[in-house]
């Protein structure tokens, strides 16, 4: 218990180290989880596009014009 | 030859194959730098533990300025020549530099204050990395502001080429001006100034992030390719007409 | 492919006006962008007491004198000239003998009496005992002793 609270404090400094790591960490990964969701959101809206256009399987909006 | 990378089918199934591999590299390279500077590497002889803020500030820095590079090289190659993925690679590129020189000026603060005991002064790398900053925002509102997306990357282009003067006056600001922040450690004449405990968290690192850097930019290239496809269907259908 | 050379001919002179451009301001303004003197700028220059500006230099060994009331007397040089400064309040980490150091303030009577003193370090990083190692075996280029 000693040691670790010892490490944290990094020859007390940890007040500054910790913080830099950890905002490093949330913006590498809050621009990683952005930049998928926007990959996977172009894919899907390109996928219903070009499925509603060729008319294989039509997308939402057709289907629900047929149901009424 | 040139031409053969700069389709996007053509990157779209480069980048399948690259990507786990670039992914996997960058998880690695993390593990191994977090492990070497937050564990496995000694203190400094002046600065003790802070000197552990370097191995993040620093690769920050470097990728603040490299991506700058990619980004006014893929401008000017996308004025030049027009090649479809140049622009696509600039647009992409942009957000990552910004967050990178978003955490050199937040990570070189935190270390400022215990070690120069300031946050923030005005000298010239400091300044000329806050103008950084600027550019790539001033890039990414340019290349949005206009409604028709050729002319919006034709002007931020530009802005990112006259910007890119900024890029050696960073490198060289702490040689050819007195400044707070130290001239550089690595990067010099006769050979690198950092004993080999400290000098490989800090390579690692820097690697980590590079590798970091393709991996989102593969991704937001794809995001940037779909979205184009997008764009182009939607004229096509309101051409013909939509029949609901 | 005539149009293509035509713009690159075109970045290219507009880079290299720009960089001519950048050049010349920056060296016009070099006044302003230098973050600090040195102790034989401020004997050469002749700057007149009551400016305020900062000093840039390493803190002479063995000129620190911590006197009562906080005020912490040292010298900084540049390994040529040396000024007295005066300064009260808290001094940063790295602030030892044969750091360097700047600090902000006004010249009064021949004594730079500082406000604020910021610590600067070098670019060399190494562990202490490779830094207590090098200084037995005489082979330290480092200023600090």
């Amino acid at each position: 218990m000693e040691t670790i609270s010892q490490y944290l404090n990094m020859g007390g400094h940890g007040g500054f180290i910790w913080p830099a790591y950890i905002i490093v960490f949330v913006v590498m990964v809050a621009l990683m989880i952005v930049s998928r969701r926007s990959l996977k959101n172009a894919q899907e809206e390109l996928e219903t596009l070009t499925r509603g256009a060729d008319g294989r399987s039509p997308d939402r909006e057709t289907t629900r014009e047929a149901e009424q | 030859m040139f031409h053969r990378f700069a389709n996007p089918t053509r990157f779209l199934k480069l980048a399948d194959v690259i990507q786990p591999w670039i992914a996997g590299a960058t998880l690695v390279l993390l593990g191994a730098g977090l492990y070497f500077g937050l564990f496995a590497s000694p203190p400094d002889y002046q600065q003790g533990e802070t000197v552990r803020l370097m191995y993040i500030h620093v690769p920050s820095a470097w990728m603040a300025m490299f991506c700058y590079s990619a980004l006014a090289g893929s401008c000017a190659v996308a004025l030049i020549w027009k090649h479809p993925l140049a622009d696509l690679a600039a647009r992409a590129t942009a957000p990552i530099g910004a967050a990178f020189t978003f955490l050199a000026l937040v990570t070189g603060s935190l270390w400022g204050k215990p070690m120069w005991g300031t946050w923030w002064v005005w000298d010239a790398r400091l300044t000329s990395m806050l103008v950084l900053l600027f550019l790539y925002l001033g890039y990414i509102a340019l290349n949005n502001a206009f409604d028709d997306p050729q002319r919006g990357s034709k002007s931020s282009a530009i802005l990112a080429l006259v910007g890119f003067v900024n890029v050696p006056i960073i490198k060289f600001s702490v040689d050819w001006w007195n400044t707070l922040h130290q001239p550089a450690s690595v990067v010099k004449m006769g050979g690198p100034s950092i004993h080999a405990d400290i000098l490989l968290p800090l390579l690692l690192m820097a690697a980590a992030f590079t590798t970091y850097y393709l991996w989102v930019l593969l991704i937001r290239i794809r995001t940037e390719v779909a979205l184009g496809k997008i764009r182009a269907r939607q004229m096509q259908k309101a051409q013909t007409g939509y029949k609901g | 492919m005539k149009r293509k050379h035509k713009r690159l001919t075109f970045v290219f002179i507009a880079m290299l006006l720009l960089g001519a451009a950048s050049a010349l301001m920056l060296s016009a303004f070099e006044e302003n962008i230098v973050f600090f003197y040195s102790p034989t700028d401020v004997k050469e220059k002749k700057l007149t007491d009551g400016k305020r500006i900062r000093l840039g230099g390493l803190v002479e060994e063995g000129s620190v004198k911590k006197s009562d009331g906080a005020i912490v007397m040292f010298r900084i040089t540049d390994l040529t000239t040396a000024l007295a400064v005066s300064y009260k309040g808290i001094l940063p980490d790295l602030f030892r003998e044969g750091q360097g150091v700047i600090a902000e303030g006004k010249l009064q009577g021949g004594v730079f009496k500082a406000d604020e003193v910021l610590a600067k370090h070098d670019e060399t990083y190494m562990p202490p005992e490779i830094a207590e190692a090098l200084k037995k075996s005489g082979q330290w280029k480092g200023k600090e002793k």
